[in-house]
């Protein structure tokens, strides 16, 4: 998907951006085995997700963007 | 300002996330803090924390020297969107479980169920002893067989992640009749211990003599026809108790309680819904914060209900006392009644003894079928003070409104209406002599009415 005559950027901002997908769908795999081996269920457990979510969102939006490339 | 760069995005939506998120794992792991309720009372805190985020980005962009993200984003506007439909949603369907609680709508997916019913095997108990109930999740049934046996049917549901486990759960419970120190013990060996939820409740039949402690962290709680003395503690439940000879306590944390028909004192206290209370031989006390509706009848001796809203005091209540969120109606007290309240109209009724009303803000009402025999007392904040009194009373008045107006129906030679700068006042006799009459209010009118 990425322009290839652009060069990748490294800014924190970046990285944070890019995070957020692996981030959510690592969690979503967690909250499921403790669903499976804990007493506690991926229904009563779910709003972790929002919380994870809002944490990635709130780091990025306060990284700083020194070096970053493109648009 | 700009360097040319992207806008940065808003904290915004990290920050609602994180407060969402938050609210959710307490509404599910603390239900009986009520953080909905909280929510909607203080939903404009979100308004700030949209504030507080924009100053934010304002300042770590002026700091960094970024373009400043807009106020409303579209995705931060479609995600507001969402919450408010998501909030909506629950709020509706909270209703609707509210209303129908039979129509058992069942979010768990994950969830497998097994059910078995167990009679233990009936034990004779001596006459007036004592039993205690315990359940951590199920109700609570008990009423009274003849005999001496203390009988007990436990409907043990188990839930799990999977069918096996669920019948293995069932397998590993115990419910035991154990004879302690104090009288005899029902309850279940590793209700808790296990992973996975299991729900135990109970149905016992006791002689009628015992007293009777129950308890459920979640569940309902049902007791009539005791002797003894019956002590409720419902962390997440309705409780109902009716018929019992002896003194009836109850603790509530969410849920409604319902009483009828108690030879001795009742007291509750907790927090919860409705109360409704009929036909109580000794004292009535309710204590603790109450959403309401409450409703209250007929009570001997004395009805004390303690509040943020208010202290309410009546001595020997014939009629009803009702409360909700607005108001208090009270109605045929056979001895004294005291009131302090804010915030609240009220409206009192035939009180035969001495009537005392202490409100910061609201209306008052108050109106005699018969003459009145004592004194009567109201003071008033802000908000009218509305006394009817039949034709014939005796009485001697002292009503001032300090930025109103006292309006009479009575007349008399003695009685004195004026208006200094503003302040109404009325004094005077009415008859001959009679109980004493004194009204104050800062702000509305007083009217003295004389019933047709």
């Amino acid at each position: 998907m990425s322009d290839p005559t652009q060069p990748v950027c490294h800014c924190p901002y970046c990285k944070i951006r890019g995070l957020l997908g692996p981030v959510m769908i690592i969690t979503v795999g967690i909250l499921f085995l403790i669903g499976e081996y804990t007493r506690f269920s991926f229904v009563e457990l779910w709003p972790i997700l929002l919380i994870v979510a809002g944490v990635v969102l709130t780091a990025r939006s306060l990284a700083s963007k020194e070096g970053h490339l493109g648009s | 300002m700009s360097n040319g760069g992207p806008q940065r995005s808003s904290i915004f939506s990290g920050l609602l996330l994180i407060v969402l998120g938050v609210l959710f794992l307490l509404a599910r792991f603390h239900p009986d803090l009520g953080i909905w309720r909280l929510f909607w009372r203080f939903w404009p805190v979100l308004i700030i924390l949209w504030g507080v985020a924009k100053l934010v980005d304002h300042m770590s962009a002026q700091h960094s020297g970024d373009a400043r993200p807009p106020l409303l984003t579209g995705g931060e506007a479609a995600l507001l969107l969402l919450v408010v439909f998501v909030l909506a949603g629950m709020g509706i369907y909270t209703k609707i479980r509210e209303k129908h609680p039979d129509m058992n709508i069942d979010l768990d997916l994950f969830k497998h169920k097994n059910s078995q019913t167990v009679e233990l095997p009936p034990k004779t108990i001596p006459a007036g002893t004592h039993v205690t109930v315990t359940t951590a999740l199920g109700g609570i049934v008990a009423h009274v067989g003849d005999g001496n046996d203390l009988r007990v049917s436990v409907t043990e549901t188990a839930e799990a992640t999977n069918e096996d486990a669920a019948a293995d759960l069932i397998k590993s419970l115990k419910v035991v009749i154990e004879q302690t120190s104090g009288g005899y013990d029902v309850h279940a060996v590793n209700q808790e211990e296990n992973e996975g939820r299991v729900t135990l409740d109970f149905d016992v039949t006791l002689p009628k003599s015992v007293s009777l402690t129950a308890t459920s962290r979640r569940g309902d709680i049902s007791i009539s026809g005791l002797a003894g003395a019956v002590a409720v503690t419902s962390q997440n439940g309705d409780v109902e108790v009716h018929d019992i000879g002896s003194d009836v306590t109850a603790q509530l944390t969410k849920g409604d309680a319902r009483i009828d028909d108690i030879t001795g004192n009742v007291r509750i206290t907790g927090r919860g819904n409705e109360i409704e209370m009929n036909d109580v031989a000794g004292d009535a006390t309710v204590q603790g914060e109450f959403f309401g509706p409450v409703h209250i009848r007929n009570v001997t001796k004395t009805t004390h209900y303690t509040s943020q809203a208010g202290d309410l005091t009546l001595a020997h209540l014939t009629g009803r006392l009702e409360l909700d969120s607005g108001d208090i109606s009270v109605s045929d007290v056979a001895g004294f009644a005291k009131l302090a309240a804010h915030d609240k109209d009220i409206e009192v009724e035939n009180v035969a003894g001495r009537l005392d009303i202490a409100l910061n803000h609201g209306d008052i009402k108050a109106t005699y079928a018969q003459p009145p025999r004592e004194d009567i007392n109201i003071a008033n904040g802000t908000g009218e003070v509305d006394l009817t009194l039949p034709a014939k009373s005796n009485f001697e008045v002292s009503a001032i409104s300090r930025s109103g107006e006292v309006q009479s129906d009575f007349e008399a030679p003695s009685l004195k209406p004026a208006d200094n700068n503003g302040t109404g006042t009325l004094t005077g006799k009415v008859g001959a002599s009679g109980p004493k009459i004194s009204i104050v209010t800062s702000y509305g009118t007083i009217y003295l009415r004389k019933s047709s």
